[in-house]
């Protein structure tokens, strides 16, 4: 590559190009004039003022309790509340022998379902950003041979006009 | 005023916690209202954001660490209760957050609490037309006149990254404002 003339005959004072980009920026956004200098909202008359009472009420709330209302045959309950226990061990202890949960037994629909309900505050180029490309073999949709006679059922179904696809008229 | 660790540290403690916690509302209920009103941009919504912020703000005072000064760290969480709050209102209706963000800009014209002129709903407009993250800079620095070092420790993210948002941002909003004077 031709050598640059100019190299050596012209220089810079000492850090300019380390502020450069900053100052570049400021100078860009000082045309800001045609902007209104106000925002437009207002608040209720006398607001603020009672902000303070509000806010402070509802921090010291405490969660409401519920009300439990005392039966004549609360004795019973005990009994009750000992062989649902019992049966609950039981049928814990027989569950978890089973087969370990892990996640290859998730049901790939369920995976899905959550992550269609669940918001992840995850944007779409953030979740490309986390999948492994590796894991993906693209070349199986090319090696995979498709059907002759599906490809023209699709083309039937899905082309209005077949002039546009410029077939070969000899095939 | 009040040195910000001195209010920590009573907020931190039983007996002087009630005193403190009014003091912290005092000091910054209407920076932080400003701030969570240009989100969310409705009179009510900005003030459920806000008292929520407070109470998050006083039940979670144990865990500030002080690694952030506490008026970043109130500014996050009141940024964050807003988003959130912004998600919630765009599942319950079922729109995409540009959508919402349209429709909230629109609901200015009838809304009581907004006392602007023809080019400041036109400029609320703009606003809501741009990506989250620039909105968040441009109200923060046009606004609130924050300093790009402040918004930089609220948002954590760095001072350049946040002058090219703000940059791009006033571009975006000349060029919509352009676009409908034309």
């Amino acid at each position: 590559m031709e050598e640059k003339k100019n190299d050596k005959a012209f220089k810079t004072p000492e850090g300019y190009f380390d502020g450069f980009k900053d100052r570049l920026l400021d100078k860009l956004a000082e045309g800001d004039s045609s902007l209104p200098d106000n925002d437009g909202f207002a608040v209720p008359e006398g607001y603020f003022d009672n902000l303070k009472e509000q806010t402070t009420a509802k921090a010291y709330e405490k969660p409401e309790s519920k009300v439990v209302q005392l039966h004549a045959y609360k004795k019973y309950y005990w009994a009750a509340a000992s062989v649902a226990a019992i049966f609950l061990l039981v049928l814990g202890l027989q569950i978890f022998q089973g087969e370990d949960i892990t996640f290859d037994s998730l049901a790939n629909t369920e995976i899905e379902d959550y992550l269609d309900a669940t918001d992840l505050g995850l944007s779409s180029y953030e979740i490309a950003e986390t999948v492994n490309l590796d894991e993906l073999d693209v070349q199986n949709i090319f090696e995979d041979q498709i059907n002759e006679e599906n490809i023209m059922d699709y083309l039937d179904e899905n082309i209005d006009d077949f002039d546009e696809l410029n077939l070969d008229t000899d095939e | 005023m009040i040195a910000e660790e001195t209010l920590v540290q009573q907020l931190k403690q039983k007996d002087s916690q009630a005193r403190a916690f009014e003091v912290l509302i005092d000091t910054y209920k209407e920076r932080l209202y400003w701030h969570i009103r240009r989100i969310v941009l409705d009179h009510d919504d900005a003030d459920d954001v806000l008292q929520n912020t407070f109470i998050k703000v006083f039940k979670n005072i144990e865990g500030f660490k002080g690694d952030s000064k506490l008026y970043s760290w109130m500014y996050r969480i009141g940024t964050n209760e807003a988003l959130t709050f912004l998600k919630t209102k765009q599942r319950k209706l079922g729109v995409s957050n540009d959508e919402l963000q349209q429709r909230m800009a629109e609901n200015l014209q009838a809304d009581v609490y907004f006392e602007g002129d023809e080019i400041q709903l036109k400029l609320q407009k703009a606003i809501a037309s741009l990506p989250e993250k620039q909105k968040l800079v441009f109200n923060m620095k046009y606004f609130e006149a924050l300093k790009y070092e402040e918004i930089s420790e609220i948002l954590e993210t760095s001072v350049g990254g946040l002058k090219a948002s703000y940059h791009l941002a006033v571009k975006k909003i000349e060029s919509y404002l352009k676009e409908e004077q034309d």
